[in-house]
């Protein structure tokens, strides 16, 4: 629920409380004041219905406002009441406020009733009530509005700096651009937030520099090291320790190569490849499959392509090379000779097929780094990363989907 | 033939060095930018090889000094650091070649050769080992005067074998040089296997001698000896 309907919500219902509350207190005051004000004219008639008896005794009096008869003794003190008469002509029964007394007159006591139709004053205290709900709606309405607008207007820098804070990446390493509120609660965030990305940031690149320096400090020695033994390999007289050697050499050279695949990641990631280039997918791997095609013959695996339109990508050349050869060499890796590999290009959607019996235990782990399939792999394991990373950062899908016994990696262009 | 060997890293300088003095070239070093930039003023070579990264400059200015007095100096980049801008960059000063650590000696002398090639003679050369004449320009070979017919990468195979001919080349060593380094084939070994079987084989139906020799389990030798 967004704060803003809740507070809402809570202004409403608090509203709602507090008018039910004040309505009924104004309500009962009211028929106070009305009942005393019908009371003191009540008293005032009797006055004058006092008066009249005595200048002329035998008076007559209309039901239901007054009634007078003549009675023995004193019966009761002045009472006010109120009281329900009914009304013949309307057929029903009509509120009226009534004074109930016995006077002492000219020698004999009168029992005199007066009474008062409540109707007019129960108009009246209709029309208050309407009224004042009515203002109180109305004053209701507007502070809903008004405080919608001012909370739109104060919680617009928020939203702004929320939207500069989603599209921040320790990637691009640019720093978030808040906005200044001038409200201090959004103001502290905006300070909590830029110091955290900024930590990020320098934490971020820290970690990358050095992975960087790592690799590159690699580089030398692992040159040195794989030079130097291939100079003494060619010694003639080493024959014995030719097994030592050789796998020495084989996990130097598996060294490098997992090494250069690492400052490759790297490169990818800090978007070292980023050109203006339009590449047409179809012509790289025309000439990719052209490249491996004897190694296609040799492992005697049947081509299938079906490439039928052109498909423009905004990637370098070199970028769209690395991802076709790691994706077209691990299907040659992963076909059992006499396999076949079907490869569909067609729209938006490039599709790089082989034959194989089992589904990919864990295929959410494909593009991880170092996953390997087959354990015993002399591979490294990175080609399927690098391919995701070029995916991920240049607005392609991958996924990966296995069906009538074929792995499929399937790109998709984002529209 | 005369080369000078541009590298700040004593170990790799001495390595290619040797390597390269057993090709019957003449050798000179420089480790740091004022010394091959005195050395390239100086004197004249047929081969450069140029570190980027050097103590007291970068190696893309001394192709820049190099390329305004001289012009028929064959020119390759040695780089660590693997980068595309550096590469293009090297090549756009006019660099013929460039190439990335860790490589291995046998590419590196593979890549001097066909430099050589193409500055000394425009390509208009043939490569001779025994019977076999090879024509890198026009992508044929012949044996015994008779054409043979090869695949793309049985070519490029035989043309690295006689460029690094009675030296070891690793099994390593000939994948890098037929995929490049970047792709990563599980099969590499069978398909070197096989490959050599079958340049073998069509070698010795043309009355060629084999001189594919395999050596220990690490790698082959192209060699008459």
């Amino acid at each position: 629920m967004k704060l803003l309907s809740r507070l809402t919500n809570r202004y409403l219902s608090l509203s709602l409380v507090v008018m039910v509350f004040s309505g009924t207190i104004i309500y009962f005051s009211l028929s106070v004041i009305i009942n005393r004000q019908l009371d003191e004219r009540l008293n005032e008639n009797l006055q004058s219905v006092n008066k009249q008896l005595t200048l002329v005794p035998e008076t007559t009096f209309f039901d239901p406002v007054a009634h007078v008869e003549k009675t023995k003794e004193n019966i009761e003190e002045t009472i006010f009441s109120d009281t329900l008469i009914f009304n013949e002509r309307e057929h029903e029964f009509e509120d009226y406020r009534q004074i109930s007394s016995t006077q002492h007159i000219a020698g004999d006591y009168y029992h005199i009733v007066l009474r008062i139709s409540k109707i007019e004053s129960e108009d009246l205290l209709a029309t208050l009530a309407l009224v004042t709900i009515a203002g109180m709606l109305l004053l209701w309405l507007i502070l809903f509005l008004v405080t919608r607008r001012i909370a739109k207007s104060l919680w617009q820098p928020f939203f702004t700096n929320l939207k500069q804070i989603e599209q921040f990446s320790v990637i691009t390493q640019n720093e978030v651009q808040l906005e200044e509120t001038g409200i201090f609660e959004f103001d502290q965030l905006n300070e909590s937030v830029r110091k955290l990305t900024r930590k990020i940031t320098s934490d971020f690149q820290n970690q990358k520099q050095f992975s960087e320096d790592v690799s590159h400090e690699l580089q030398t020695p692992l040159a040195i090291i794989s030079s130097r033994l291939e100079s003494l390999l060619e010694n003639p007289g080493l024959e014995e320790h030719a097994d030592s050697l050789n796998s020495i050499y084989t996990s130097v050279r598996r060294l490098s190569k997992l090494n250069n695949a690492m400052i490759m990641l790297r490169k990818i990631e800090n978007n070292q490849f980023a050109s203006e280039e339009r590449t047409n997918l179809k012509e790289v791997l025309k000439e990719k499959l052209e490249e491996f095609s004897e190694l296609i013959r040799l492992k005697e695996l049947q081509l299938e392509t079906q490439l039928t339109d052109n498909m423009m990508v905004a990637i370098s050349k070199s970028l769209i090379e690395i991802l076709i050869n790691n994706l077209i060499s691990n299907s040659i890796n992963h076909t059992e000779q006499g396999g076949k590999i079907k490869i569909d290009l067609s729209g938006r959607k490039l599709s790089i097929c082989n034959t194989g019996k089992e589904q990919i235990p864990d295929p959410a782990k494909l593009f991880n780094r170092f996953y390997k399939g087959d354990p015993v792999s002399q591979t490294a394991g990175l080609g399927l990363a690098i391919v995701k990373k070029i995916c991920d950062l240049h607005s392609l899908d991958i996924h990966y989907e296995f069906y009538n016994n074929l792995h499929c990696f399937v790109i998709t262009r984002q529209k | 033939m005369k080369i000078l060997i541009i590298e700040d890293e004593p170990d790799l300088l001495i390595g290619i060095k040797d390597f390269l003095e057993k090709e019957r070239y003449v050798c000179e070093t420089a480790s740091n930018f004022n010394d091959a930039d005195q050395k390239l003023a100086v004197y004249h070579y047929d081969v450069a090889l140029i570190d980027i990264t050097l103590p007291g400059g970068s190696g893309l200015k001394l192709i820049e000094h190099l390329k305004r007095h001289t012009t028929d100096t064959g020119i390759i980049i040695i780089s660590a650091r693997n980068s595309l801008d550096d590469k293009l960059t090297g090549l756009d000063l006019g660099a013929d070649d460039y190439i990335t650590k860790p490589f291995h000696l046998s590419e590196l002398n593979a890549r001097v050769k066909a430099v050589l090639r193409r500055r000394k003679f425009d390509g208009a050369t043939s490569v001779i080992f025994q019977e076999i004449e090879m024509f890198p320009d026009q992508g044929t070979v012949k044996v015994r005067d008779k054409n043979l017919e090869l695949t793309k990468k049985e070519f490029e195979l035989l043309l690295f074998f006689i460029s690094n001919k009675n030296r070891l080349l690793t099994r390593e060593s000939i994948a890098e040089h037929l995929w490049g380094d970047n792709i990563d084939l599980a099969d590499n070994f069978y398909f070197i296997y096989t490959h050599i079987n079958n340049l073998r084989k069509k070698i010795v139906k043309n009355r060629g001698n084999d001189y594919i020799k395999n050596v220990y389990g690490i790698g082959y030798k192209f060699t008459d000896e």
